[in-house]
């Protein structure tokens, strides 16, 4: 790649005065891992990387924290100035296509390959095709990612409901467990819908046609999942619940609204576990899955080999799964019609810190040696449960480690749903995603016709897919 | 013909100099340059850039509805904030110049919020705008307001409560007005009173026109900032709702470091640059008209 020298000295210069340089003569190889994590799963990094520098005296690995959002936005000016580290985790799953289909990434099949490892039978489903990109492999990763809601137990028992089995019941719960004053202004509110990325796929749609190439915004069942979010206007003004919520602290704080009781469901992940046990111990709460629509679309039959090792318990059911076969208390699912005597199959998007090694790193090898290591199961292990995260790996399903906590139990199963799904893998997504946020916005609180919305999104879309496959074609 | 001193001076002047030549040279004209090559070209921030002329300022104006937006949102901003800093610092400079006891005081409480970081500044902010909790809202309740305003919720007040917060900061542009006042020279307020002049007509006739070059001042380096209007819209709105707080720099923003369009971002740039130049010239050519410098004759 032909660079501006002056661009690309000024990196290096940057770079080598925040990162530092590799190999020091005669002692052991040192290669940089720039990583976004930070405080405990930090420390967790660290504990790790000094067993595997005792481990291994010719490497020593040299972490380096970036911080936040900028850390991430660094990883680009590096790129650009061909002056990377030689491993990073500071890449989402998102962005991976975004720099694999600029061959900035190093293809990890052959290292892959050389070391007798195969994705496809340690990886959960979602992650087999989030860490490809056109074929090939890109990327590693340590953790994966749930997302389910957390229901508080006492302010369903007070409202007299029980989980929602479907998405319109869903939405009745949230009507039922919300509360108004005198004034019009809300006490108490059920369930605020947000995130249409995930929504979609709970609903049976995509935003990307892989086999077609093409883009599918305006899919007739994300504009089903659009609606039923923009539905719950019909009994909050979506702006009220808006300023409700933000009139408390964050959702991971001491005065987060589930926290003190103003929410009765929280759509979160398996950290969540973490931050009630924290933050508000006395409240009694179960979870469910993201629940489907009522009538079955099409595109959901797919669910047979789900692996479920509870799949014999739910045999025979009737019509109902109960989760609490999974260990927690997740209430009701419906099986849909195709999926009738088998377990269901939640829907949850996957989006992850992965692990590249970039093309022009120093230390290809090395990288790979301790890349290689810290992705095996011991390792895998130690880090996810020190920082309540999911391990990928299908070798640990059964792991005491992640059978203790029911909450942590059940996001195994759903982590390991063939209906948990990972970025489309499509150069654009990480911009096709921040205006997904935006039709969002527009139908649900700028009350414009979801059809609308997304058809605009599908047209815009589409111009800018053809125009980045051109780019990248060149 | 340069004596041999001379020579020596003019190198020994190079040298001492050369710290800031080369800053200059390498952060500041190159990147300048280098943004206007990129402007031209299709460019992700990674690959090589792509000579295409003028097609991103084509895309911007013909398909980005978001560029016209964040447009709009911005000129919004410079047209309402421009003279409400300015009227709001120049009122808390009138009240600060009075000889009242304890004047060092109310100085620096007012001087004070304009020194806090921006993004301190703007979460005490979102505390203080919440529709149903907070300070704002809860006193027009008491004033009897039945419906007040939802704020950074709602898409029609999010960019006035923006400038309602930014009145807090005036206390900067307030100090550079309370020195200019603190110079007019009593003499003249004297001579007017002698002739007659009420308070009105001493501020209208004396103080004015003895200010109008911070007054330029100030309406310059305004305009520039209220252009460049970003961290609060990142930090409390993220350019929501709807769009409503989506301004031309957070746009650009985005479109350098999430979309991986560099070329449209410098594109993005360019064009703010213009128009940032013609308002300022604008803004310059007018001043003939309305800035008296000490000394002249009108």
């Amino acid at each position: 790649m032909r660079k501006n020298w002056i661009w690309r000295w000024a990196v290096s210069v940057a770079a080598v005065a925040t990162a530092g340089c590799g190999a020091k003569a005669g002692g052991p190889v040192e290669i940089v891992y720039w990583t976004g994590w930070s405080s405990n799963e930090l420390d967790s990094q660290q504990s790790l990387i000094d067993a595997f520098n005792k481990s291994h005296p010719d490497i020593r690995v040299r972490l380096v924290g970036q911080y936040g959002n900028s850390g991430y936005q660094k990883v680009r000016i590096a790129f650009a100035g061909n002056a990377t580290p030689d491993l990073m985790s500071t890449v989402w799953a998102d962005e991976l296509a975004s720099y694999a289909q600029r061959g900035v990434l190093e293809p990890l099949d052959p290292y892959l390959k050389q070391s007798g490892r195969d994705i496809d039978k340690e990886y959960v489903p979602s992650l087999r095709t989030s860490l490809r990109v056109d074929g090939k492999v890109y990327a590693l990763a340590v953790t994966t990612n749930t997302q389910f809601i957390v229901y508080n137990r006492d302010l369903f028992a007070q409202s007299n409901q029980q989980p929602p089995a479907d998405a319109d019941e869903l939405r009745a719960v949230s009507k039922a467990c919300t509360v108004t004053g005198p004034d019009g202004g809300l006490v108490r509110y059920g369930y605020l819908p947000s995130d249409l990325r995930t929504w979609a796929y709970v609903f049976g749609g995509q935003w990307f046609d892989a086999k077609k190439g093409t883009i599918t915004a305006n899919n007739a069942h994300n504009v089903a999942a659009l609606r039923w979010m923009a539905s719950f206007n019909q009994f909050v003004d979506p702006m009220r619940a808006q300023a409700f919520q933000t009139s408390f602290g964050s959702d991971y704080s001491a005065s987060g609204p589930f926290f003190v009781g103003k929410f009765a469901m929280w759509q979160t992940g398996e950290w969540a576990s973490m931050f009630l046990k924290r933050y508000a111990p006395d409240i009694k709460y179960g979870f469910f899955a993201l629940p489907g629509p009522p009538a079955a679309p099409d595109t959901l039959g797919t669910a047979g080999e789900y692996p479920s090792p509870f799949q014999k318990r739910a045999r025979g059911r009737s019509r109902e799964f109960d989760p609490a076969a999974v260990g927690g208390d997740p209430g009701r699912m419906r099986i849909h019609a195709a999926d009738a005597g088998r377990a269901p199959a939640p829907v949850s998007y996957v989006n992850g810190s992965v692990f590249v090694i970039p093309e022009a790193c120093p230390h290809k090898r090395e990288a790979w040696v301790f890349l290689n290591w810290l992705t095996q199961p011991a390792q895998v292990k130690a880090f996810c449960a020190k920082i309540h995260n999911m391990p990928p790996l299908l070798s640990l399903d059964n792991d005491p480690a992640f059978n203790e906590d029911p909450m942590t139990r059940f996001a195994v199963w759903v982590s390991r749903s063939p209906r948990a799904v990972g970025p489309p893998g499509i150069a654009i997504w990480p911009e096709y995603s921040a205006e997904i946020t935006r039709a969002e916005d527009a139908a649900i609180r700028g009350g414009q016709d979801p059809q609308a919305v997304l058809d605009d999104l599908q047209r815009r879309m589409t111009r800018e897919y053809k125009e980045s496959v051109e780019d990248l074609g060149r | 013909m340069s004596t041999r001193a001379e020579r020596t001076r003019l190198r020994n002047g190079l040298l001492f100099a050369a710290p800031w030549i080369i800053g200059l040279t390498v952060f500041y004209a190159y990147p300048i340059l280098a943004s206007l090559y990129y402007s031209l070209c299709s460019f992700d921030g990674i690959r090589t850039p792509r000579f295409v002329g003028l097609q991103n300022y084509r895309n911007l104006v013909t398909q980005d509805d978001l560029f016209w937006k964040a447009l709009f949102n911005t000129i919004y901003m410079v047209l309402i904030g421009v003279p409400l800093s300015l009227l709001a610092g120049l009122g808390a400079a009138l009240l600060l110049n009075q000889k009242v006891k304890g004047m060092a005081i109310y100085r620096t409480v007012y001087y004070l919020p304009s020194i806090t970081p921006v993004v301190a500044n703007s979460i005490l902010w979102l505390w203080l705008l919440n529709p149903d909790i907070g300070l704002v809202n809860t006193a027009l309740h008491h004033l009897g307001v039945a419906k007040p305003p939802g704020w950074l919720a709602d898409p029609f007040w999010s960019k006035p409560a923006m400038l309602v917060m930014g009145l807090w900061g005036v206390g900067g542009g307030m100090v550079i007005y309370l020195a200019a006042l603190q110079n007019v020279p009593v003499a003249l307020y004297e001579a007017a009173s002698l002739d007659g002049a009420g308070v009105t007509s001493r501020f209208r006739h004396v103080t004015l026109p003895m200010i109008t070059p911070v007054i330029l001042f100030n309406v310059i380096t305004g305009l520039i900032g209220f252009f460049q209007y970003f961290t609060e819209a990142y930090v409390m709105t993220n350019g929501g709702p709807q769009d409503s707080t989506t301004f031309y720099a957070f746009r650009l923003f985005n479109r350098a470091f999430q979309d991986f369009q560099m070329g449209s971002a410098s594109a993005m740039a360019w064009i703010l640059f213009v128009i940032v130049l013609a308002c300022t010239l604008v803004v310059f050519k007018s001043s003939m008209r309305w800035v008296y410098y000490g000394g002249e004759v009108q």
